[in-house]
């Protein structure tokens, strides 16, 4: 997330606003957007009726491995005021990039809590679609590397 | 599930500030929209 607000001139010049999602409460969401300083809107799904629009699933399988026990346990040495996991450990995140004509060009659902796209990932999909709104058309199919993990028979 | 392709779902929530917002009215504003869905808060 801190990466993405590094951004936000290059998400401007695709024209592109980022839509950040949480099923967090309130309170949780009013302390997150302190501290992150994300300057995108901040939209709460507490009932996760969008998350599953989207195919967002939860999985205590794939949220709890190794690496994530590591990554926690690394961000609660380093981080002493880190206030542990809020809400669903289970539930997994996404992102997905909306076109000028509404449909969807990336498809990316975390296979586990680690596994976000890169902003490098997401600002090369965004050239390539404003490469295809001047009119000179997509020089490649627009798909994240992540997508083949979304296929039925992978799907857990 | 979705795919690459398919029409995106609309959908309308609340703001952090309390206001409505659907990506209907978001796409009017910009070309293009990029969703992020935070796993969790902490």
């Amino acid at each position: 997330m801190a990466q993405l607000c590094q951004y936000t001139g290059e998400f401007k010049q695709s024209n592109t606003q980022a839509l950040i999602i949480s099923f967090g409460s309130d309170y949780w969401a009013r302390l997150w957007l302190q501290e992150a300083g994300s300057p995108f809107p901040l939209l709460l799904d507490p009932q996760r009726s969008v998350y599953r629009a989207y195919g967002l699933q939860q999985s205590l399988l794939r949220s709890w491995n190794l690496r994530t026990i590591g990554f926690y346990a690394r961000a609660l040495l380093s981080r002493s005021a880190w206030r542990g996991i809020q809400g669903d450990s289970s539930q997994l995140g996404g992102d997905f990039v909306v076109d000028a004509d509404g449909l969807i060009r990336l498809a990316y659902r975390s296979h586990d809590p680690t596994d976000r796209p890169s902003v490098r990932e997401l600002l090369s999909v965004l050239r390539q679609l404003k490469t295809k709104n001047l009119g000179q058309g997509l020089t490649a199919p627009v798909l994240s590397h992540k997508e083949s993990l979304a296929t039925p028979a992978t799907t857990l | 599930m979705l795919w690459i392709g398919d029409i995106a779902p609309d959908f309308t929530l609340i703001t952090i500030d309390g206001d409505s917002l659907s990506l209907a009215e978001a796409r009017q504003r910009s070309q293009v929209i990029l969703l992020v869905f935070l796993r969790h808060l902490g």
